[in-house]
């Protein structure tokens, strides 16, 4: 069993020299076509939709990795094939180890007490009609990880952490603001003490004035109890201050990935540039040359040939950019990139 | 395990017995239902106080509609407890056949001859010299059992077929759709004739018919409502948590639905006491000389001209409890959400 996870593990293009924390989840070559069918009685597929292509990973115990990218890029149904909430076209999952896609009861139950997810809209993911309690004790009440006499005792444990008084486990999710309802449904990941918790766009839908707050909790809570975070987010701030490494996504494909400092320090992949100009500065009176995409995203029922980001590519030069799909190639350090010009220069 | 009890125990305990007591009515007779009944609702009101909390339930029963309240609450014990407080409903006295409402009678004699003189037909007789009142009172039995043997019957399948093919989805969904579009597009009162025809007219007749007809709304209804639910983020995270679909079923599915099922569980009611009627009415209901509300207005309707008082009362009970009901059923829908009852009290 060791030698296959360190196997699966060189495979992984990221970076494998640097691994000194073993790795909680590796994913490899992940894929996720969705069928377009047309007819109501003799339903024949006409395409897919390629919303996740051949994506590979490895998030790190205590750490935190992000997936980063505009909507539609593919980043949420990652996420949501990794909770298995969506069945896996291709590839592999391992979680400590174990493949999760063909995974039997034992090992299902094992990681859905290991793996846990707070969702973006703090208003639709907590049960309207429980009370806190009930909704923090669920994932302990449904594996039955622990005795009933000590959920309690649990609850009011991980409401402290999050920033919430014991009382709280008493009210309906209604009483609270959009600020700590997000803490809620944290406390509620917390509460089977997971290894990973997947943020799916944890801060986006608060106030820019209590996310800064949310943000420090998570990194608190990371320090604190060692469990790494799947960080997905379209917004490069939260990402740089959350993340220690990060995967740049683009029409279903990883672009760019290396550690925080590496891309965010030393953008190779010219989507990256780009996406990296377009965040805000943190002083207004910052001057910076932006780099403006031309074009919408294309369509993932079709996209385009060669690489998937030529069309928009403000520096596609190369004849073989248009031909040509790159793949990720090492940079030095963890770094990759997928793209022709980067290899050339 | 006494928690078990108080919990699961009593409400499964209270549902038994009600349906061995609607059984016993529509098998044995009516004689035999009162003092179960009674205790029945009694031990029911006892648990939803225990259950509640004593000061909780007398702040959400203040909030009740005060007048459909009490024509429910005097429409359940009239029909328990009708052999109880008048006489038989198939005694005759053809002499004093078509007399007038007494009280209006004895009201006349008072004001035109200054003789307070008490007549025994408050509701006068029909045109077999029975008593309307007491038929009346005995057709509030035939009423209440067929409505709620009816209902549960009804709801019982709907719900189930309802909540499940909305729920798990694919070719189970489409077979249940189909034989649902089957069902509503048979008009109710023509299955309501063929069952009279088939199985001959009576009680049980009039129940299976009503519920037949019934259950494809609740399906429908409840199937669109579960679907929408489903797709909920706090039914995701729950799958995330390890949560069964069992478990899903009940603590997020159900509850999200319980406040359409109270809706229309009260609308179907009317709609139940209105199809008895007219089943009364055709001929394919309850055989005379059982009475029921609807055989009671159509054995008045030769007399319409001469004898109105014949089918205006059970008309007038017909408005009332069907009224009655539906304003229930729109406070119960409050009461049932937490955020609408802490808004409301």
């Amino acid at each position: 069993m060791g030698t296959e996870v360190s196997t699966a593990g060189q495979d992984t293009k990221i970076g494998q020299s640097m691994a000194e924390t073993d790795a909680v989840l590796e994913v490899s070559n992940l894929k996720k076509y969705f069928p377009v069918t047309k007819g109501i009685i003799l339903r024949k597929t006409v395409g897919q939709v390629q919303a996740v292509d051949d994506v590979t990973f490895t998030v790190r115990r205590g750490q935190t990795f992000a997936l980063a990218g505009e909507s539609g890029c593919g980043k949420t149904t990652t996420s949501r094939v990794l909770l298995r909430l969506e069945d896996a076209t291709a590839g592999e999952v391992l979680f400590r180890g174990k493949d999760i896609l063909n995974a039997d009861k034992d090992l299902v139950k094992e990681y859905r007490r290991s793996v846990q997810a707070v969702f973006q809209d703090p208003y639709s993911s907590l049960e309207p009609r429980m009370r806190v309690g009930s909704i923090i004790s669920e994932p302990l009440m449904a594996t039955g990880a622990l005795p009933k006499k000590e959920i309690r005792v649990r609850v009011e444990e991980v409401l402290a952490q999050v920033g919430l008084s014991p009382d709280a486990a008493n009210r309906f999710p209604h009483e609270f603001s959009g600020g700590q309802r997000q803490r809620i449904a944290l406390a509620r990941s917390l509460a089977s003490s997971p290894d990973l918790i997947l943020l799916d766009e944890p801060v986006s839908a608060l106030d820019v004035s209590i996310r800064a707050q949310i943000l420090n909790l998570l990194k608190d809570l990371q320090d604190q109890l060692g469990v790494a975070y799947l960080l997905v987010a379209h917004d490069l701030a939260t990402v740089r201050h959350m993340c220690h490494s990060i995967a740049v996504m683009y029409l279903g494909r990883l672009v760019e990935t290396g550690s925080g400092e590496e891309v965010f320090g030393n953008p190779l992949h010219p989507y990256t540039k780009a996406l990296l100009s377009a965040a805000l500065p943190s002083h207004p009176r910052i001057q910076r040359a932006e780099i403006e995409l031309p074009g919408e995203v294309p369509s993932p029922l079709n996209p385009p040939k060669g690489c998937r980001f030529h069309p928009r590519c403000p520096v596609a030069v190369m004849p073989q950019c248009a031909e040509s799909l790159p793949e990720l190639e090492n940079h030095g350090g963890s770094h990759a990139v997928a793209c022709h010009l980067a290899r050339s220069a | 395990m006494v928690r078990f009890f108080v919990s699961r125990g009593v409400p499964i305990g209270l549902a038994f017995v009600l349906a061995v007591i609607v059984y016993r009515a529509i098998r044995v007779g009516f004689d035999s239902i009162g003092l179960p009944a009674v205790g029945w609702l009694i031990v029911l009101i006892v648990y939803l106080v225990g259950r509640v909390g004593f000061g909780n339930f007398f702040r959400v029963v203040k909030r009740a509609p005060k007048l459909p309240t009490l024509i429910i609450v005097a429409f359940i014990l009239t029909a328990i407890l009708a052999d109880k407080i008048t006489g038989s409903p198939y005694d005759q006295n053809i002499p004093n056949r078509l007399q007038p409402p007494g009280l209006m009678e004895t009201l006349k004699t008072a004001v035109r001859e200054q003789r307070f003189e008490l007549n025994e037909n408050w509701l006068g007789t029909d045109a077999l010299g029975r008593d309307v009142l007491t038929r009346l009172v005995h057709g509030a039995r035939v009423t209440l059992t067929v409505t709620i043997a009816a209902i549960m019957l009804g709801q019982g399948i709907g719900l189930t077929l309802g909540i499940t093919s909305g729920y798990f989805g694919g070719w189970y969904d489409k077979v249940v759709m189909r034989i649902v579009d089957g069902a509503m597009s048979i008009p109710g009162i023509f299955l309501a004739l063929l069952l009279a025809v088939v199985l001959g007219p009576s009680f049980q007749t009039v129940i299976i018919a009503i519920g037949l007809l019934l259950w494809s709304r609740f399906v429908r209804t409840l199937r669109a409502e579960t679907m929408k639910v489903k797709e909920a983020e706090f039914v995701k995270l729950a799958r995330v948590a390890g949560c069964s679909n069992w478990w899903i079923i009940r603590r997020h599915i159900f509850p999200n639905l319980v406040n359409l099922w109270a809706v229309l569980v009260s609308l179907e009611v009317g709609v139940t006491v209105i199809v008895e009627a007219t089943l009364g009415f055709l001929g394919a209901g309850v055989p005379p000389p059982t009475p029921s509300w609807g055989s009671l207005i159509s054995d008045g309707r030769q007399y319409v001209t001469s004898a109105w008082w014949l089918s205006f009362f059970p008309g007038m009970a017909i408005l009332l409890v069907v009224l009655s009901v539906n304003l229930f059923g729109d406070w119960l829908r409050d009461v049932l959400d937490p955020q609408m009852r802490q808004r409301a009290t």
